[in-house]
């Protein structure tokens, strides 16, 4: 009774782990990381994705299993992925799947570099390594040519996300990296958080040359009004995806922040 | 109610007593018309809530504040609750926090409300509950006095021969929910106290002092 | 007598005057100093002794006529109705006037409760529970809108902590607004000395008391209303500053009035500074610094002359 028991028991690990080494599943609650396994060709494996997924188009046809506040629960069991794709942010929402066999893979954007690690641990994953380490070069090839492109280089630019209250990105944003990545500077890089409520008064005595507006945030008069000799941009819903997404794209945020200093 | 009288108003916990004060201020509405040959009403309720942090002339000035729209007191309301402090005997107390004060003084500093309020019909429910004997009687005492000034009062209480010594007028609530009302001689009857309290009393009388003791 | 009059008021404009003069040119860049005076000191200042001075007024009208020291001027169901106000405007209308939206949300959710608080016959009471039921209701609603536009849900919840961070507000609406509603609260404050004493008291025939009560809890709402405008949801100030000026001079409205005022202003002008400057280049929600500055002193005086706070003996 024992011995068949376990053999039952050894043939299930013989049989799952053949499964998975034949083609692991996942699911990603990213965009930035769907964006990521579309690039490195592994979008076949890509069982599930967020509501937010939005890019390529392609990507809104798979299953939805809801976003980082929410997950469908059943849908996500019924799919049952090998290993679950977030930020290091939601690390504990996507824990509690452990005891359902579905792997958390955490991963953490905090620079440019950390693009290319991810990408590569991706592909080493998708058993994609030739794909990934492909792509990194192609990124890092890009990036160099984008930065080349800034004419004007240490720029000082604020990246307004919102006004009321008045927030924008910290030192340590990836979009920081990306604008040093460009040859600009942020103002507020120096600090030392993430997207933080920050003095108006300080932005103010920093004296940006160019201050970025997103595209969600609506007082454009305001900000005319307190940086009156200052450039304004306005980024669009398309540009400040690109630029909120730490994935294969960021080579077109890099030469976003490079051509600014140009116009 | 009789004019210038000392009412008071006697029955057992649960008769019908404060609804009966209430009928008279108009707080509850019955069918019953109640003809109104008074000027004002004041009616001060059983253990008033009292603010602190306020001097008694302070607590006193209040009463101006509720019908005029103005900032300060004139000299004759001012000169008005000095006299009235005087008459209750608390002048010495006039800037002392209300806080501080004994139960009685308080008691007596709500009725001189009734006395600035230029009401004429005082209505008392139980405004000696928690009081000892002596200020007991020095409140039944003020108000008794009072009835000279063209005020009439009318008082919910229980202590028996307290209400005699002072009443002018009883009115009795019996069981059966009927009101009684009359003069002492009446009202001190071995029946009709029956009526109202559904226990014997022995009464006894010395020269015009009439007291009341129960029968076990 | 708590404290000499004299002193406390001289206390009181001292600090009302410090925290002006820190809040409009501490570390001020001069090179900068016109545009940063002009759109974020002054509006800010404006806003602070607006807000301040309305909020602990309120509070002290709905603790004078309640008898309840615990009665704060978002009891009436303005805070959910405000913070409604704000999520619908900032979801449907994308956050150009959310203030605005805030302020009628406040006076829409005060009418409701006052006016089915006056259904039956009015009293107190009631008129807690309907709030606190309001405020249950919508603050589920607005828990539900926020849980629905995670998108959004960071900038909502840091709007509805209150601060004076709104741009759209005009500074000339906000001040008619104040006085006219100071003008009003003048008209009727002396009154409070006679809403002080008990309820149930009845002199000067008729009971007018009631209708005196509504009148003071509208006034209330207008008041909150108006501190909603200009920082939102603040809560506490209503309810500390009210209590501390008692505690420090007794229960007459007319100098409670004026004492309010100033504590009212001073608290949110000095919590201003601080939320601006305590992490600077960072700032801190204004709220929390209201509470940091706010509950110390008051546990303190609260401590020392508690007494006069207890309802019963």
């Amino acid at each position: 009774m024992f011995k068949i028991l376990i053999n039952i028991l050894i043939f299930s690990l013989f049989f799952c782990s053949s499964v998975s080494a034949k083609e692991p599943s996942f699911a990603s609650l990213i965009p930035a990381i769907t964006e990521i396994m579309y690039a490195i060709d592994a979008q076949d494996m890509l069982k599930a994705v967020s509501s937010t997924c939005d890019f390529p188009q392609e990507a809104k046809k798979k299953p939805v299993i809801g976003d980082v506040f929410f997950i469908n629960e059943t849908l996500l069991l019924k799919i049952k992925p090998e290993y679950f794709l977030a930020l290091d942010t939601s690390e504990f929402i996507i824990n509690k799947y452990k005891r359902f066999g579905i792997k958390p893979v955490c991963l953490k954007f905090s620079d440019v570099n950390s693009i290319y690690d991810n990408i590569l641990l991706l592909g080493a994953l998708t058993q994609k390594k030739e794909n990934a380490q492909k792509l990194v070069s192609n990124l890092k090839e890009k990036i160099t040519l984008a930065k080349k492109s800034n004419k004007n280089p240490d720029k000082k630019i604020l990246y307004v996300i919102s006004v009321q209250p008045f927030r924008t990105i910290g030192g340590k944003s990836f979009i920081t990296s990306v604008i040093e990545a460009s040859g600009n500077h942020s103002v507020t890089g120096n600090l030392d958080t993430f997207y933080p409520v920050i003095s108006l008064e300080y932005v103010i005595n920093q004296k940006p040359d160019i201050v970025l507006v997103d595209c969600n945030c609506s007082d454009d008069l305001y900000i005319k009004k307190i940086f009156p000799d200052t450039k304004i941009v306005k980024m669009t819903k398309e540009q400040a995806d690109i630029i909120n997404r730490p994935s294969v794209r960021v080579h077109k945020s890099v030469e976003f922040f490079a051509q600014l200093g140009n116009k | 109610m009789h004019d210038n009288k000392l009412s008071v108003i006697l029955g057992l916990n649960g008769a019908g007593k404060s609804t009966l004060i209430k009928i008279i201020t108009g707080n509850i509405k019955t069918e019953i018309h109640t003809k109104n040959t008074f000027k004002k009403v004041f009616y001060l309720p059983q253990n008033p809530y009292y603010p602190k942090g306020i001097t008694s002339f302070d607590y006193l000035s209040s009463v101006f504040f509720k019908n005029n729209w103005k900032w300060f007191l004139s000299k004759e309301e001012k000169q008005k609750i000095i006299d009235v402090l005087e008459k209750i005997g608390l002048s010495d107390k006039k800037n002392i926090n209300i806080e501080n004060l004994s139960g009685g003084e308080i008691q007596k500093l709500n009725i001189a409300l009734g006395l600035l309020s230029g009401a004429d019909l005082f209505l008392l429910d139980e405004p000696s509950s928690n009081m000892d004997l002596i200020n007991h009687i020095k409140i039944l005492k003020m108000l008794k006095s009072l009835t000279s000034q063209n005020i009439t009062s009318v008082i919910i209480m229980h202590d028996l021969n307290l209400a005699l010594k002072y009443g002018d007028m009883f009115i009795g609530i019996t069981k059966d929910k009927k009101i009684v009302q009359c003069g002492v001689k009446e009202f001190f009857s071995r029946e009709n106290l029956k009526r109202i309290f559904d226990i014997d009393f022995k009464i006894l009388e010395d020269g015009n002092n009439i007291y009341v003791q129960n029968i076990d | 007598m708590a404290y000499k009059k004299g002193i406390v008021f001289t206390t009181l404009i001292t600090g009302f005057i410090l925290s002006l003069f820190l809040c409009l040119f501490y570390r001020l860049d001069l090179s900068n100093g016109e545009i940063i005076l002009s759109y974020i000191r002054v509006p800010a200042v404006i806003k602070a002794i607006i807000s301040g001075s309305c909020l602990s007024l309120a509070g002290m009208f709905l603790q004078t006529i309640s008898k309840n020291p615990l009665a704060d001027p978002y009891l009436t169901g303005l805070s959910s109705g405000a913070g409604f106000g704000i999520v619908i405007s900032l979801l449907f209308f994308n956050s150009v006037n959310y203030s605005l939206f805030g302020f009628f949300g406040a006076l829409f959710a005060a009418a409701l409760v006052i006016i089915l608080s006056g259904f039956s016959k009015f009293s107190i009471t009631k008129l807690i529970l309907i709030g606190l039921s309001v405020n249950l209701f919508t603050g589920a609603l607005i828990s539900f809108l926020i849980l629905l536009n995670p998108l959004k849900s960071y900038a909502m919840t840091l709007i509805l902590t209150g601060g004076f961070s709104s741009a759209d507000v005009s500074s000339k609406v906000l001040v008619s607004l104040f006085i006219s509603a100071i003008i009003l609260c003048g008209l009727f404050v002396p009154k409070l000395n006679a809403m002080r004493l008990d309820n149930r008291l009845i002199f000067n025939s008729g009971t007018k008391v009631n209708l005196y009560n509504i009148v003071f809890i509208i006034l209330a709402a207008f008041l909150t209303s108006i501190s909603v405008y200009c920082a939102g949801i603040l809560g506490f100030a209503g309810i500390i500053c009210p209590l501390l000026t008692k505690l420090l001079l007794g229960n007459d409205s007319r100098v409670l009035f004026f004492a309010n005022i100033l504590t009212g202003s001073t608290l949110l002008l000095f919590s201003n500074f601080l939320a601006a400057n305590i992490i600077y280049p960072l700032e801190v929600p204004l709220g929390v610094v209201v509470a940091i500055v706010g509950v110390p002193f008051f546990v303190y005086f609260l401590l020392k002359k508690g007494g006069i706070l207890n309802n019963q003996d």
